[in-house]
């Protein structure tokens, strides 16, 4: 019976799937029969091995490509050659890509081939798999659709999510997918080359290896991607595209000035109009399991009204009510002006459409991305908690929420909870408190997902519910 | 003192010389898939910046393992904000026991792996290919054979037993 469970353990280990509990039951098994560990050593040199092997991604010359482009980046190096030698490692270019295109190309050809010859009309290319929130799919005629379930089919047309705390996923017939979550609106076509267009929002796309002739192309309004075979994240905000990349190489084209780089795996870089900046491809940080939001650059729904702003319009409605002359508010303003900053302020819930799955009518409600200013991956440990500082101006209940991804695998989904509040508050929630919202990921538990999006809502307008800070604090240790 | 395009160009040989035994033994300490590639790289970045003290009599080889080993033992010092990356607990187990760098291969040979897979049955080899080609997890390649994905796992765990012994049957021959 141990046997079995030790093997059932040790073929998650190596999947890389194992979560605390099990680690803890493996670890047991173990010191039961040490010789299971000389076992796991073997199961993952093999796999290892194997993916070597196998794993275009993981051929020596990508290997030895990235590593000089770690070592002409460090900046020891550049100044110890700088001092020393007046010269830099030569670096070689890597000839992986030519023969990954050809390999994938007659597969490509061939699933495409079949797939145009058995179709007459406009060819179905992608179905959704995964829909949670409110979204609507707009035709390239402009016929809205407005109640999406899964498994619906779709020829090319645009996926908009009607609110900040929605996810959907589309699948497409060579068993890519896009992930998109938050406000977001994508647009696709596969004719047979696939070209998305993240209008605004975030995506998460995984690309099986693309013809040759026909690389995923993804448009934004800052930069254009172009795509063999990969996976990576592209957020769309605040007039700037941020790529990240998990797997494969992606070519990151400025649309301002034409301006390229090519992203490698575990690397990121920020596109904006702004051709004065330079394209940096810069490593991603190892994941971490704590957040402190970044106000006002991580909002992505909500009003953000900065301090100042505030202090106008309390001011104006002193002055409305005659507590003030507008001699003694002009004088007031001026002596707080140098005190108050752009990035002091406070984040008001904005009116959205309700899931329709759960609640009709409207809700109020303010968001955040994670994933725009930090530098890399935010995973929810267990033992993790929120800390939620805001107001409400009458006793309310509130929703709080987030969207969270399995790690690295094409699965997401929400949580929320919910709390009464009135006045100012300061919530501590631990994430062990949020209920399971959807249906597609495999486990309800939310420890160990990656975090993308948070939110907070209310039905009640008159509470006008405001956020000031948001904290995803580490287990204790 | 070497050139800097002499020393790059002897670096770059013992990298690729070195590799695959630096990424198999990084994976062996528990170390995520994902990170194995990332962890092999800054041990090899490291021996590149300490390249002077590098004795080169000595095995290249086992230095940069024991950069990578020292890499992940700080990796788990940094606990929590680690969880991600490594199953810290299994990975100290294995350190302590310090043979994490005993594989029976000196020589990791994946000409004669490769040779093993292509005696593999269709259907293992299928399972291999979509795990390791396509980067299929064990629940989507039981959606794809229509199988569970716990017999996925142990069909995997099985393959990876038949194809050591293998490669070990066929160093055998060749030595």
């Amino acid at each position: 019976m141990n046997h079995d469970r030790f093997e059932e353990l040790l073929g998650r280990l190596v999947d890389d799937e194992l979560t605390a509990a099990e680690q803890t039951e493996l670890i047991q098994l173990v010191e039961e029969d040490p010789a299971r560990l000389g076992e796991i050593r073997n199961q993952l040199e093999v796999s290892e091995l194997i993916a070597l092997s196998e794993d275009e991604l993981k051929a020596p010359e990508s290997f030895l490509s990235s590593l000089q482009e770690r070592i002409e980046n460090d900046p020891f190096v550049t100044e110890i050659q700088t001092a020393i030698h007046s010269g830099k490692p030569i670096r070689k270019k890597s000839n992986l890509l030519p023969w990954m295109i050809a390999t994938a190309a007659v597969f490509a050809l061939l699933v495409t081939s079949l797939f145009f010859f058995t179709s007459s009309q406009e060819p179905v290319i992608a179905e959704l798999t995964e829909i949670e929130g409110s979204f609507q799919w707009i035709d390239p005629n402009g016929q809205v659709i407005g109640t999406l379930e899964e498994g619906q089919s779709f020829t090319s047309g645009t996926l908009e999510s009607l609110a900040p705390d929605g996810m959907a996923k589309l699948k497409f017939h060579d068993g890519s997918w896009i992930h998109v979550w938050g406000k977001s609106s994508l647009s696709i076509t596969a004719n047979p080359q696939k070209v998305l267009r993240l209008h605004y929002g975030n995506a998460w796309i995984y690309a099986r290896r693309q013809p040759q002739e026909h690389p995923l192309l993804v448009h934004t309004p800052e930069a254009d991607l172009k795509v063999l075979g990969t996976l990576f994240n592209v957020l769309v905000n605040h007039s700037q595209t941020k790529l990240l990349v998990k797997k494969g190489l992606v070519r990151l084209t400025r649309n301002a000035d034409g301006a390229h780089v090519d992203v490698p795996a575990m690397h990121r870089v920020l596109s904006s109009t702004d051709t004065n900046e330079s394209l940096s491809v810069v490593p991603q940080r190892r994941p971490v399991v704590f957040w402190k939001s970044n106000l006002p650059k991580d909002v992505t729904g909500g009003r953000w009204k900065p301090e100042m702003h505030a202090l106008r319009e309390e001011v104006r409605a002193a002055t409305d009510k005659g507590e003030m002359t507008e001699e003694e508010a002009r004088r007031f303003l001026e002596s707080r002006m140098t005190d108050l900053l752009d990035d002091k302020g406070r984040l008001y819930a904005t009116r959205v459409k309700r899931d329709p799955a759960t609640k009709a009518g409207l809700t109020y409600m303010a968001s955040l991305s994670v994933l725009l200013t930090q530098a890399g991956p935010t995973f929810l440990a267990e033992g993790a908690r929120f800390i939620v500082k805001g107001e409400v101006q009458t006793p309310t209940q509130i929703m709080v929420g987030f969207c969270a991804l399995d790690s690295g695998l094409p699965s997401g989904g929400r949580y929320y909870v919910e709390r009464n509040v009135s006045g100012p508050f300061e919530l501590e929630i631990p994430i062990s408190a949020f209920q399971f919202w959807g249906k597609s990921l495999r486990s309800s538990n939310p420890a160990g997902k990656e975090l993308l999006q948070w939110w907070c809502s209310t039905d009640s307008q008159e509470a006008n519910l405001m956020i000031s800070g948001l904290e995803l604090l580490a287990p204790e240790q | 003192m070497d050139s800097p395009s002499t020393h790059s160009n002897q670096f770059e040989s013992l990298v690729l010389e070195h590799h695959i035994r630096v990424r198999a033994f990084v994976r062996t300490l528990g170390v995520e898939a994902d990170w194995v590639d990332d962890i092999a790289q800054e041990a090899f970045l490291k021996a590149y910046l300490d390249w002077e003290s590098y004795d080169q009599t000595r095995d290249f080889g086992k230095w940069v393992r024991g950069i990578a080993a020292n890499i992940v033992r700080n990796e788990i010092r940094k606990q929590a904000r680690r969880q991600r990356i490594l199953n810290s607990d299994l990975v100290k187990m294995i350190l302590a026991e310090g043979k994490g760098d005993q594989s029976a291969w000196d020589h990791l040979p994946l000409e004669i792996l490769k040779t093993c897979m292509s005696k593999l049955n269709q259907l293992n080899r299928t399972i291999v290919e979509y795990r390791y080609r396509e980067g299929l997890n064990a629940s989507e390649i039981a959606e794809q054979t229509e199988r569970t994905s716990a017999n996925i796992r142990q069909m995997l765990i099985r393959v990876r037993r038949q194809l050591r012994l293998c490669v070990e049957r066929q160093l055998a021959l060749e030595s």
